[in-house]
């Protein structure tokens, strides 16, 4: 393989793990949301609940 | 119990007005940042194609002081005000900074393998940024390991400010020591900066890279609240059932 061709290689792959890292992980937190927001509903709180998430300061 | 201001959240599909906006704006900006990379931005006359990485890698080290700095402000306001949404912005943050050094380290490790014929070296730049990503995912696993709340946020929080002190040493670092990663060479004084098109270029992709973080970081905060509050409702519910 040409050093050019070894170069664009390099970049291609450098540009891969920059980009499916990103989106990647748009992915996850996407996915991680509906399903704690399933577990919310089935917990019966439901997603207009999350509040009760956000503890008085200092408490838990 | 203290409410979240603006804690309503919506199911994921139903995106608000503001939210779709800054997606579609994210969306293009990605796009433009590919397409300049590749077709707008000549190509280095020493290190050829692979020089063109640098926008994404600068974009990313970018954003990766601007999340620690989040980090330490986040946990600041905790320690201040023990209101538990600042330790979920700090979270997030240290999350996402991790993710953008890995992405850092990972890039660079790239461009050096064929520019410094070596993958890693124990340059001043390269170790502090090492160290900026263990000191972080040390942060993340203490959450782990700490069960009690109020103690895991506050010294979670004061990781996140005394960790920030790594950031400007980071930054610093190649012009108080001889290092093999180059000083900035987007603005050089009396000339022989960047090439027009490659500074454009790198504020596309600035740009791009830094409505992603804040998208990002936007979800996982949402992600830590609902989390927070499921987490919450388990916790009722077994000393429900303890109680009967």
């Amino acid at each position: 393989m040409s050093s050019i061709d070894s170069g664009l290689l390099l970049l291609l792959t450098g540009y891969g793990i920059v980009w499916l890292g990103i989106f990647g992980y748009l992915v996850y937190a996407l996915t991680r949301l509906r399903s704690v927001e399933k577990e919310l509903s089935a917990l019966g709180g439901g997603s207009d609940d999350a509040s009760s998430g956000t503890e008085s300061p200092g408490g838990d | 119990m203290k409410t979240d201001e603006g804690s309503q959240t919506r199911p994921i599909g139903n995106l608000s007005l503001t939210m779709k906006l800054i997606l579609a704006l994210t969306f293009v900006a990605v796009g433009a940042s590919v397409f300049m990379t590749f077709g707008y931005a000549p190509e280095h006359r020493v290190q050829g194609d692979l020089q063109r990485i640098f926008y994404a890698h600068v974009s990313t080290a970018s954003v990766c002081y601007i999340a620690f700095i989040i980090v330490a402000v986040a946990g600041g306001m905790y320690l201040a005000r023990r209101d538990a949404k600042w330790d979920r912005v700090a979270r997030a943050a240290t999350l996402l900074g991790v993710v953008f050094t890995t992405i850092v380290l990972l890039t660079g490790c790239i461009w050096g393998t064929k520019v410094w014929g070596a993958c890693w070296t124990w340059d001043p730049r390269l170790t502090t940024t090492l160290l900026l990503w263990f000191i972080y995912v040390g942060h993340l696993m203490l959450r782990g390991y700490i069960d009690e709340r109020e103690q895991k946020r506050r010294i979670a929080a004061i990781i996140g400010i005394v960790g920030v002190v790594v950031v400007p040493v980071n930054y610093l670092s190649v012009f108080w020591w001889r290092t093999l990663h180059p000083q900035s060479t987007i603005i050089v004084e009396g000339g022989g900066g960047l090439a027009p098109e490659m500074l454009q270029t790198l504020i596309v992709t600035f740009f791009a890279v830094i409505l992603l973080f804040g998208l990002l970081l936007h979800l996982q905060v949402r992600l830590e609240r609902l989390s927070d509050a499921a987490e919450d409702l388990r916790m009722a519910a077994f000393a429900k059932e303890g109680a009967y």
